[in-house]
């Protein structure tokens, strides 16, 4: 059996306590963020080093058995859910800050380390690591390069892909791959961009450089509550068009917004159809005449009511409500499902029409939460996974909203990931052709499919399969055919 | 602007190199040098594959075809109050969103606007097996799948044609200034380095010849406050950061090699050989002229240099991982043969 020579060898290089096989010890570790989704790990490893990593890697390929790498397990697609038959390789021992460098503004750090931490250990210089995901306390930077991990400032401040300057990469094959660094730009294939988010599937990254940037100077929040929803959305691209470019820009329905309301009790108004918060950061001037402008626009699409904070303590509370929304779902249902779809800001009021009417279909309650800016959507679904029946629904809700954001000109994942959770959406996303270049992609960093294997990238045996259809730019192929 | 769609005949015409196994190169405006000469290559010209795809003000989005000039994107884009943020070299005042990306250079404010990779959405491109693929899209989060679209850029044309591309686009500042004032490599590092360490609206630098030009945009009053504290500087609304981007300076204008040398960020070059160069992008991008293998203050340490005309290539590293990528994308390796980015 090459799995029990591959635990032999594991044991033989690595230190004792850095595997676990024992039942009791590796179930913590059977999901990850999606805990709809379980599995039981053949082996864990909790790796201390790049060296260790490496032995690993090593082993796995010898022995042909698959490898999944975990950071702190916050993912929200199942991503790092373990195979029966395989290693789960959990880097959160790494948890290193290697180097800040201020003359470069950048901060070099090991996998493990969580997002906040790094932004705690520079603030004294007055610098931060700009994206960050509503995990981020918990969430590992590792974790955040392989799913390209967004959050509530992406709209200024770009993705994990815009604030990585260079990354070291172990591959199955055993080679180091040092890329980017900390220049602007480097010689040959933009390697950066594939593993950003690539989802553990072409390499293990050891070694993390990120942009550092200065804090702004001042900040406002600014909270529009609307009695239509349709008049919120429009406000956003209102908003978007006139030339300002917000730190960030979050919408909320009124299901959200009373969940909220009552799990924090921050002042929300919980008769509001829907609510904008609007960040505006920078230099003192530009806060000041933005805010202004953002509060008078929002008049002008029809706000009722609108507050505005200018002290830091007034903008954490207004934020508070926001980021305790998923929480907060979770305490009027005994589950939710978290989608993650991204349509162009235009369709979302269309989008988010065509959910409500789901909603009904389905019999499931939905609360809206999302990064309006962005055009990125997180319907929350509510339901309840002790019935069966429940739970089935919720999964085919979900499915319904991925297919709706495709039609509408957008994408299955905005920044959750593919995992195991969308993997069927990708057909429709998809042509063959397209799948097929991204399995041949793969096959150049992990030519035997050791890696994560069954995430991410359909077979097109299994798209055949479920018949899924595949759609091109939000045209269906045959549009003059009926469909019901 | 031309509106012409001339997919088809590009496509068909990949098929037929591939079923022949014959080279092929694109050519857009030809505005940019070719890497390496090759005689025995046939171009397949993109300039009647032209013209806007899509544009929504509202969305911040652009999609064009590969053959469109950057100069009429730029121009449609900037009667909205928008601009490609990345903004690409036009060398001899042309150049095509295609050549944009396969080239992948970007303008004098790429610090603080991002790369041309960084702006790119998606892209709909045709593979060494003649097939139209589209990768990313036209959404500013969107993770589904590998990156293929950005992995377009820079590539120099060896993956396959690009047919059209999404990119994100940038309300234009509402005010813009240049200030100059002399002074040392050492001092001009000193003043930039003073600059990244806190929000500012400096969005451009160049250094040569003992004087540094700074570029400061966003709302007028912070643009003043900016300024107000440089000692020794004055407006100079005679300088131009196009003709910097398009190398019509004549620091630029003689055939001398040229190298092009990428630097840490924060990094100092020490030209004790008084090496003619030219730095931007906050000191970290330097342009310098000798023809010897390598300029003699960069040492590998401290960035990477790559000749930008008439010196060989070099070879690039990940050169296995770079060969089976290429032939997972062109696997009879028609594209650019013999170039190896």
């Amino acid at each position: 059996m090459t799995n029990s020579i591959a635990l032999q060898l594991l044991e033989a290089e690595l230190p004792s306590r850095a595997i676990l096989t024992d039942r009791s010890e590796v179930r913590p570790f059977e999901t990850d963020g999606l805990t709809a989704h379980r599995q039981t790990p053949w082996v864990v490893v909790l790796a201390e080093s790049v060296a260790q990593v490496r032995t690993v890697l090593h082993i796995c390929n010898e022995c042909r058995v698959p490898v999944v790498t975990r950071g702190a397990g916050t993912g929200l697609s199942g991503g790092a859910r373990p195979n029966s038959d395989g290693v789960l390789l959990v880097l959160t021992k790494m948890r290193e800050i290697l180097d800040i460098d201020l003359a470069s503004c950048t901060a070099t750090v090991e996998p493990g380390v969580t997002n906040l931490a790094i932004s705690e250990a520079v603030r004294e210089h007055g610098l931060f690591y700009a994206p960050d995901p509503s995990s981020q306390i918990a969430c590992s930077i590792g974790g955040n390069v392989a799913e390209n991990a967004g959050g509530v400032h992406c709209l200024k401040y770009g993705l994990t892909l815009h604030n990585v300057m260079g990354l070291k990469v172990q591959t199955i094959e055993g080679d180091e791959l040092v890329l980017g660094g900390k220049s602007y730009d480097s010689s040959g294939y933009d390697y950066m961009a594939l593993m950003v988010g690539s989802e553990g599937m072409l390499g293990v990254v050891t070694e993390v450089t990120v942009k550092l940037l200065p804090l702004p100077s001042d900040r406002s929040v600014l909270l529009g509550a609307f009695d239509n929803i349709e008049r919120a959305g429009d406000c956003v691209a209102g908003i978007i068009s006139s030339g300002l470019i917000p730190a960030g820009l979050e919408m909320m329905d009124k299901l959200a917004v009373k969940a909220a309301e009552e799990f924090a009790s921050v002042g929300y108004p919980t008769g509001a159809e829907a609510i904008l918060l609007c960040e505006i950061d920078g230099g003192v001037e530009d806060v000041s005449q933005h805010t202004s402008e953002v509060e008078s626009m929002m008049k002008s699409f029809g706000a009722l009511n609108i507050e505005v904070a200018r002290v830091p303590a007034e903008c954490e509370r207004l934020w508070r409500g926001r980021k305790s929304a998923f929480p907060a779902a979770g305490r009027i249902a005994p589950d939710y499902y978290c989608m993650d779809g991204t349509v162009p800001r235009g369709e979302i009021g269309s989008v988010l029409s065509a959910i409500a009417a789901m909603s009904e279909k389905y019999q499931l309650a939905v609360a809206n939460v999302f990064h309006a800016g962005d055009g990125n959507l997180h319907p929350l679904i509510l339901y309840d996974a002790a019935e069966e029946k429940q739970r089935q629904r919720a999964e085919e809700f979900g499915a319904e909203i991925l297919e709706c954001c495709i039609l509408a000109g957008g994408t299955i994942t905005g920044e959750h990931g593919v995992g195991v959770e969308k993997i069927d959406q990708m057909c429709s996303q998809f042509s063959n052709e397209e799948l097929e270049q991204f399995h041949q992609l793969r096959q150049v960093f992990d030519p035997n499919g050791l890696m994560n294997p069954g995430k991410a990238i359909p077979t097109l045996a299994r798209c055949s399969e479920i018949g899924g259809m595949h759609v091109h730019r939000g045209e269906l192929p045959h549009p003059e055919l009926e469909r019901f | 602007m031309l509106d012409l769609d001339d997919s088809d005949y590009l496509v068909s015409s990949i098929e037929d190199a591939a079923s022949l196994g014959e080279p092929v190169a694109f050519l857009g405006h030809g505005s940019k040098p070719r890497l390496v000469e090759n005689d025995d290559i046939a171009f397949l010209c993109t300039s009647d594959h032209s013209g806007i795809i899509d544009y929504r003000p509202d969305e911040l989005v652009v999609t064009a075809r590969s053959g469109t000039p950057i100069e009429e994107l730029q121009k449609l884009v900037r009667a909205q109050g928008q601009m490609l943020p990345s903004d690409p070299p036009m060398f001899n005042c042309k150049g095509t969103v295609g050549g944009a990306i396969a080239s992948g250079l970007s303008g004098p404010g790429r610090p603080w606007y991002g790369s041309t990779r960084d702006s790119l959405l998606g892209v709909e491109v045709v593979n060494g097996k003649g097939q139209r693929l589209n990768f990313g899209g036209q959404v500013i989060k969107n993770v589904a799948g590998f990156d293929i679209a950005r992995l377009y850029a820079g590539s120099k044309g060896t993956l396959g044609l690009i047919l059209s591309a999404t990119f994100k686009l940038l309300p234009v500042p509402e005010h813009e200034i240049t200030v100059e004032l002399e002074c040392s490599d050492v001092d001009a590092l000193q003043i930039l380095e003073s600059y990244r360490r806190r929000p500012t609206t400096l969005t451009g630098s160049c250094h040569h010849g003992g004087t540094l030009y700074l570029r400061f945009a966003g709302s007028a009053s912070a643009v003043q406050s900016d300024t107000a504290e440089l000692e020794g500087g004055s407006l100079c609304p005679s300088f131009s950061w196009s003709d910097l981007r398009d190398h019509l300076f004549s620091f630029f204008r003689d055939s001398s090699p040229l190298w092009r040398i990428s630097l840490d960020r924060g990094n100092m070059y020490e030209n004790t050989n008084e090496i003619p160069v030219l730095a931007e992008w906050n000191g970290s991008l330097v342009w310098a002229k000798t023809s010897t293998d390598l300029p003699p203050f960069v040492s590998t340490d401290i960035g990477h240099a790559s000749p930008f005309r008439h010196l060989r290539v070099q070879s690039a590293s990940l050169l296995k991982y770079s060969a089976r990528l290429k032939q997972a994308f062109d696997p009879f390796g028609i594209f650019e043969p013999m170039v190896v980015v």
